[in-house]
């Protein structure tokens, strides 16, 4: 057995010789990413070690950096004593920044052009020569282009406009921004080749002003300034997002166009909208549309001629962020039945059946967020995110294994999971007071017990119900709606930070999808921004989402007399 | 069998959620001359009364109530055609509806059920409700008490615009005004000049009766 030091951990793990760095971490119950499942071709799991190592690899040279500790855990083996050092996240929120899409050609509404010689004896306005027409802020730059720089200098274009001038080894580059009720995801993306340069996120600064869509609608109604207030800070938080993607704030001239989805109420916000017919039967909003509108006009700090891009809505609770999702991942496309669910504080969900597609929101609640729940808290260093029971002992992680403080989304649904099946918790949500065994002894005053001062109430365990119950109810309520039953479904996909965590047994044990589904699981991450990805390097992208919006057909469920049969009925576990 | 047993049984098939055996339990009731009146208060109502308190104690969940109250119902509608009226006894009256703007009505639905499992006469306006509608409602009937809920914070302010149009109307201390729903808070009770806030469906049943010092 060799020694495995974790700096800045204080943790210190044993483990057998010639293990990866990989499996010590995981041992040490710390979290890396390994996207490509660990043959070392993807790079994700680069950190620092020293020590008894074995030597690099051609491939492992391609991802660090010369000269540095770094390596990549996956492929890097533990020969004698090590000293490891994980790169330092961002723990306020776990939170998955990360998506899947499919493929797509690079073919940006920004492109660079070669600019024609400037001929010398000729009085004729150089602007005569260009094939574009010239933007207003380009004509004033004009004059900054003479014969001998003019070969080094290409045009930026927009929609065939010539819109600025770059040197001809800059970047031209774009911002992917995906803005959660409760989180911000933003990616700094070279628009030529499609290439992420950078990705961050963030806390939603607006959740000071309430934590779930309505709180924040009744302030912005009750206060004078709330809609301008809900702007501001949201503005400020992308300009600061925007500046940390950045390797030096030079680069900021270089950005000519941000995206963005969001749910609906969200944009609404971004641009200082008024929200209040949103929140008031029949849920109107204010626009639904793809907005481009100018950055300087709305404060985003990027090229003076930048443009943000708004994606289109379907309804103000089918927003945005699903249509992006749909077209990131294909599921528009689908030959096959499919369901699509992004599971947020509203869980929206879409069915495409015979390229027919529809879609519905439901009130989840935000208790899969962690909220509303006794012990609950957000995915912070020390939630409670795993939890199993073998053979009546109780097993758990927490994040950044940290002393337990609480339970997040993915920690909830794997205690109710396992206590269903371990007959803690009857079918009918009930706790079962006629428990015998060990596991009873964690059972007090209707609370079942994790550690001293952490628990589950039956008051939680109800939350949980509502919960997926409504979500559950929403996917049969619209295959009903189009006469299709949970049968007739090929593959369910599951977006959203949420999903990502969570374990698919504890999904189908609590019935968050509908029970009898047998068919095919897949979790997308954060399809959201992965559409807003490829808007920017692709056009077509955002016509289709465009042509999406329309065909959504949208169903509004408590408008439905079945849907409390139906909601009530998806109660039960 | 005597009484008692009877009527008790009917009281635990309805916890029991057995809808036939309720109905079947009522017909024995019958035949060995228990009067209608007293198999509605001593076994159904009773039963309910008992569903209710397994509700607010957490036992008894949304599924659990509306199977019990389909266990009721079915009780009382065999029972009904027997029930002598007698015009004398007074029934509380209630009118009440999601306010305007809202469309869920999942709570209030389940307030109704809890009030009719009471013994209390429900006119029910349902949801998004244009705010006159419940003093119309109200006048027309001659209500005892107005009953409001919402789902949305957004929406709560329309419980307010109504007791203001009462007080405008001079027919405020007419009625009592009871207000529900998942924002809705004692405090804010007080602040609008509600009478009862209640955060359950079965509080909000018995609240009612205990109001109008009723009993059936």
């Amino acid at each position: 057995m060799v020694k495995v030091t974790f700096k800045n951990k204080n943790i210190a793990i044993e483990i057998e010789e010639n293990k990866s760095l990989v499996d010590a971490i995981r041992l040490a119950n710390l979290s890396i990413e390994t996207a490509c499942s660990g043959n070392g071709s993807c790079g994700k799991c680069k950190i620092k070690a020293i020590g008894n190592l074995s030597l690099i690899t051609e491939k492992e040279k391609s991802y660090i950096t010369k000269g540095t500790d770094e390596r990549l855990a996956c492929v890097t083996r533990i020969l004698g004593d090590v000293e490891v050092e994980l790169s330092s996240r961002d723990t306020a929120l776990k939170t998955i920044n990360t998506g899947y899409s499919i493929d797509i050609n690079i073919n940006s509404d920004i492109k660079r052009i070669k600019l024609p010689e400037i001929k010398k004896d000729s009085s004729i306005p150089y602007i005569y020569s260009l094939e574009h027409e010239v933007s207003y802020e380009a004509l004033k730059k004009l004059s900054q282009l003479n014969k001998s720089n003019i070969k080094d200098i290409d045009g930026v274009i927009y929609n065939d406009k010539i819109i600025d001038y770059i040197q001809v080894y800059e970047e031209i580059i774009g911002v992917a921004l995906d803005i959660g009720t409760t989180g911000i995801s933003a990616y700094l993306i070279n628009l030529e080749n499609g290439e992420i340069l950078n990705k961050k996120s963030s806390l939603n600064p607006q959740t000071e002003y309430g934590g779930d869509v309505l709180s924040r609608i009744t302030y912005s109604m009750n206060n004078l300034d709330g809609k301008e207030k809900l702007k501001k800070v949201i503005i400020d938080k992308i300009n600061e997002i925007i500046l940390e993607l950045l390797e030096n704030t030079d680069q900021i001239n270089k950005i000519y166009r941000v995206s963005i989805s969001a749910n609906t109420v969200m944009l609404h916000m971004l641009l200082g909208i008024d929200t209040k017919s949103m929140s008031i039967a029949p849920y109107r909003a204010e626009f639904l549309n793809e907005i481009a509108i100018s950055a300087d006009d709305i404060g985003i700090e990027i090229n003076k001629s930048g443009i943000v891009t708004i994606l289109p809505s379907a309804s103000s609770y089918v927003g945005a962020d699903i249509i992006s999702g749909a077209i990131a991942t294909g599921f528009n496309k689908n030959k096959h039945n499919s369901v699509f669910i992004d599971i947020g504080t509203n869980g929206e969900i879409l069915v495409v059946c015979d390229h027919k597609i529809i879609g519905t929101s439901t009130a989840a609640g935000p208790a899969f967020e962690g909220m509303n729940i006794t012990h609950g808290c957000r995915a912070e260093s020390g939630a409670i995110d795993t939890f199993e029971i073998i053979n009546d002992e109780i097993k758990f992680t927490t994040i950044n294994n940290q002393n337990a403080v609480g339970i997040c989304g993915s920690g909830l649904i794997d205690i109710v999971s396992e206590l269903i099946k371990h007959k803690v918790i009857l079918k009918s949500g009930k706790l079962n007071n006629k428990l015998q065994g060990k596991l009873a002894e964690r059972m007090i005053d209707k609370s079942f017990y994790i550690t001293e001062t952490i628990y589950i109430s039956q008051k939680d365990i109800r939350q949980v119900q509502l919960a997926k119950g409504s979500i559950s109810a929403g996917v049969i309520m619209l295959l009903d709606s189009i006469e299709l039953s949970i049968d007739d479904i090929e593959e369910i996909i599951i977006a959203g930070a949420f999903g990502y965590h969570m374990n698919i047994e504890s999904i189908k044990t609590i019935g968050i999808i509908p029970k009898g589904y047998i068919g095919k699981i897949s979790f997308v991450g954060n399809s959201s921004i992965e559409g807003a990805r490829l808007s920017l390097v692709n056009k077509d992208m955002l016509n289709e989402m465009i042509k999406l919006k329309d065909e959504i057909e949208v169903l509004e469920l408590s408008m439905k007399e079945s849907f409390q049969e139906c909601f009530i009925k998806q109660l039960s576990f | 069998m005597s009484k008692e047993i009877l009527l008790n049984k009917i009281s635990q098939s309805i916890v029991d959620m057995q809808e036939d055996e309720v109905v079947e339990l009522c017909k024995e009731c019958l035949n060995t001359n228990i009067t209608p009146n007293e198999i509605i208060s001593q076994g159904l109502i009773k039963g309910m009364d008992e569903v209710s308190k397994l509700f607010e104690e957490e036992e008894y969940f949304l599924p659990e109530v509306l199977m019990c109250s389909d266990a009721f119902n079915s009780g009382l509608d065999f029972i009904n055609p027997y029930v002598v009226k007698d015009d004398t006894k007074k029934t509380i009256k209630v009118v009440m509806g999601v306010v305007e703007g809202d469309t869920h009505d999942i709570g209030k639905n389940l307030v109704k059920i809890m009030m009719e499992s009471g013994g209390i006469e429900v006119h029910d306006l349902g949801r998004d409700v244009p705010l006159d509608k419940f003093i119309e409602k109200a006048e027309e009937i001659g209500a005892d008490i107005i009953g409001m809920s919402t789902l949305m914070t957004t929406t709560m302010e329309g419980m307010k615009i109504v007791i203001d149009k009462l007080k405008e109307l001079g027919i405020r201390n007419k009625y009592k005004i009871m207000i529900g729903g998942g924002p809705i808070s004692e405090y804010f009770a007080n602040s609008i000049g509600a009478d009862i806030y209640t955060k359950d469906a079965s509080e909000a049943a018995r609240k009612a009766k205990e109001l109008l010092c009723f009993s059936y």
